[in-house]
């Protein structure tokens, strides 16, 4: 174990962060992966136990906040977003904000936009779990859309938590080898453009 | 001349945090994804994991988005959150930048300034993040610690 930097901000809030975090590992993501075994005919507890929140969790919080922008903002930047993308987590839990952004592509091959439910947390499956289930959880790409007009000068929070199972656990159960690629390739691709990396 | 407001040093552990209040919904007609609702209020109850399982199966294999509700957490939680979130974003970013992210160090728990830019647009991207809130469940307020990846 080893200490690691956190903002002072971010610790100061600590016990208000850290609980409400074990509870979404607990009561959102704990029960969507029983039924998810139970889909697949595995024992209830199959991919919990490979998550072992208490031992070492690969489960993150992610804070995103886009400020308001002018429509000549998005006109212009709309080919140098991130576009369409999947997850690399195996689940992610979205919270409502009001403020219409996510789209989802559909088979069909439609961008469509996911509307806020009150008291709904929006889920959706990433790479992981379409890996470790050849693909029978689908990861679905999506996208940030611009505000609409009568939403454009509200701010959009993102509090997303990202759930990944634990890779430790993978290695032993599963024998590959996650984190390289997390560090490297799509953590890069997905979070750090523009900041200077040391890869090294 | 008087400070600006910019010039203030701030203490960001003692700064107050707003109450949380969702701006209004959109009155635009969007085409909206059809999405599955799956509520786990009697998630414990006989026959109940087959039963939410038979009606998420769809949503799992082949939509890959669906609606969680009944999970008990109430929404002053996570309005809270969102507050303290919200908070962080509103510090002046002398301050946010104090602990900025670090990816190749494993120290993952920074700020990320919006500094990208949007290709040839003279833009730079507007988007702020504090990507990596990883939370250890043993972590306390006076010592957080995780492994290294």
């Amino acid at each position: 174990m080893k200490d690691v930097k956190v903002h002072p901000f971010v610790k100061a809030h600590w016990d208000e962060i850290a609980p409400f975090h074990r509870k979404l590992f607990e009561r959102v993501a704990k029960p969507l992966y029983i039924l998810i075994a139970s889909m697949l005919e595995l024992p209830a507890d199959y991919f919990i136990s490979r998550n072992a929140y208490d031992k070492r969790s690969e489960d993150w919080l992610r804070w995103m906040m886009h400020p308001p922008r002018p429509r000549e903002y998005y006109d212009a930047v709309e080919s140098y977003g991130i576009g369409g993308h999947t997850d690399q987590s195996s689940l992610t839990l979205l919270f409502e904000q009001n403020v219409a952004g996510l789209q989802m592509l559909t088979t069909d091959g439609v961008w469509k936009w996911v509307k806020p439910v009150p008291g709904g947390i929006t889920i959706n499956a990433g790479e992981l779990f379409s890996h470790l289930t050849k693909g029978y959880v689908k990861a679905t790409i999506h996208r940030v859309h611009a505000p609409v007009d009568d939403q454009i000068s509200e701010e959009r929070l993102g509090c997303i938590y990202f759930s990944l199972m634990n890779v430790v656990s993978l290695n032993n159960h599963f024998n590959i080898r996650t984190a390289p690629l997390f560090a490297l390739h799509l953590v890069r691709n997905c979070f750090a453009w523009g900041t200077s990396l040391k890869t090294s | 001349m008087a400070p600006s407001i910019a010039q203030i040093p701030v203490d960001s552990t003692t700064i107050p945090v707003p109450k949380y209040q969702r701006p209004q919904q959109t009155k635009e007609e969007l085409e909206w994804a059809p999405l599955v609702e799956i509520d786990i209020s009697r998630f414990d109850e006989p026959g109940e994991k087959q039963r939410l399982a038979a009606q998420l199966e769809d949503a799992v294999r082949n939509v890959g988005f669906w609606i969680v509700t009944g999970h008990g957490i109430k929404d002053e939680e996570v309005l809270r959150q969102l507050a303290i979130a919200t908070a962080f974003f509103h510090l002046p970013m002398e301050e946010k930048v104090k602990v900025p992210i670090d990816l190749g160090n494993d120290m993952n728990w920074g700020y990320r300034e919006p500094v990208r830019e949007m290709g040839p647009t003279g833009y730079k991207e507007s988007v702020e993040t504090v990507p990596y809130l990883l939370i250890d469940a043993h972590a306390s307020t006076n010592s957080i610690k995780i492994s290294p990846l």
